[in-house]
């Protein structure tokens, strides 16, 4: 939800990471929601309704849906909220500072 | 609507449940679940059990409207949040009476849809499979199971794909067995390769079935779609779009950090 979302890129405003929105409601909407809950992060504009075309590649049908990538673009958390994002993000980063394993 | 408030799902929800019920009072005092049913036959439990169910959703749902900060809001929605799963106990003692009853049937279906597990499921998920198992109306129950988090959602939806007498159950429960793996996907290969082949089946002999106004042949393959390239493990298919002020970007543009993909929408 958004206020987890904002802390989380607030936080994180100086790491190698960027929450990416997909959004899915008509343009003058998500511009005046854009406002009014302060998101500072960019979103695909996905055609203004449940059956834009990224929302429908990606077999999206119950909003919201997290992904989360590596810094490699490889997917390695799905469906995590809250808590557990931020925990998921921050495990990667801390990935990203390592040597390489193997 | 302060500001803050969502006007989305969210208010939605809360909206319909307070039309639903006719609570016309303010935010009582949270009783007990058991005392709505004091010296009733079951059936009369059950009613009066799903009607204090639904004034306390009401009364969530007026107080959240007269919240007047952000972070009461957020409390208020915490607390409703918790109100199935306290409800799930005296949801199954009812079930638990004669497990054999319509009333028994409704009631553990109560304590089995929410998609979060409670201690309450193990015993209704049980009185489903051994008394139940033989009703169609489990097809809507089997629906709702596709997003359950529960470890014996996906024993029911086993016996229920083998052994139903009905075949749109027998279809959506294999259905739904398959989305329930991918959806908790671990990034366990053998799970998702056991998912695969479920959804191959239900391509293959179940094809024609109606899932929530679509053939069941549509949804798997775009499950299948998901599970072969949107696993965890598999590299993000690319994504090339505008943002909302008309300019052209896409995901690999942010290789080399941490993404967080969010499909979002405000309703």
């Amino acid at each position: 939800m958004y206020p987890d979302e904002r802390s989380l890129v607030a936080r994180l405003k100086d790491a190698p990471f960027a929450l990416i929105g997909v959004n899915s409601d008509p343009i003058d909407k998500v511009k005046s929601v854009l406002e009014r809950e302060n998101i500072t992060w960019r979103s695909f504009w996905d055609g203004g309704n449940f059956r834009g075309p990224i929302a429908t590649a990606w077999n999206v049908r119950n909003w919201p849906v997290i992904y989360v990538l590596d810094h490699k673009g490889t997917i390695r958390y799905k469906g995590v909220r809250g808590e557990a994002m931020a925990n998921a993000v921050d495990t990667l980063l801390a990935e990203m500072h390592r040597p390489e394993a193997e | 609507m302060r500001q803050w408030k969502r006007s989305g799902p969210l208010a939605l929800a809360l909206g319909c449940v307070a039309v639903l019920t006719f609570s016309g009072a303010g935010f009582t005092q949270a009783q007990s679940p058991r005392e709505a049913e004091k010296g009733l036959d079951q059936t009369a439990k059950l009613i009066a059990l799903e009607k204090k169910f639904n004034e306390q959703m009401a009364a969530f749902a007026q107080a959240y409207t007269a919240a007047e900060t952000e972070e009461d809001g957020h409390k208020i929605i915490a607390e409703m949040d918790r109100l199935p799963g306290e409800f799930a106990q005296a949801f199954l003692a009812i079930a638990q009476e004669d497990s054999a009853t319509e009333a028994a049937f409704d009631a553990a279906v109560r304590v089995v849809t929410p998609p979060e597990q409670t201690p309450a499921g193990g015993p209704a998920f049980k009185i489903l499979m051994k008394h139940h198992a033989d009703r169609e109306e489990l097809v809507h129950t089997c629906r709702a199971l596709a997003i359950s988090q529960s470890d014996d959602a996906q024993t029911l939806l086993e016996y229920l794909a083998e052994k139903s007498p009905h075949r749109n159950v027998r279809a959506t429960a294999t259905f739904s067995l398959a989305h329930n793996i991918m959806y908790r996907d671990s990034g366990d290969q053998a799970q998702q390769g056991r998912a695969e082949k479920l959804f191959e089946l239900v391509v293959g002999e179940y094809g024609d079935v109606e899932f929530r106004g679509r053939p069941l042949a549509q949804v798997a393959n775009s499950c299948l779609f998901e599970i072969r390239n949107l696993s965890i493990g598999k590299v993000a298919p690319e994504i090339a779009g505008q943002d909302v002020d008309g300019v052209d970007f896409k995901l690999t543009d942010y290789r080399g950090k941490v993404v967080v993909i969010d499909f979002w929408g405000d309703w």
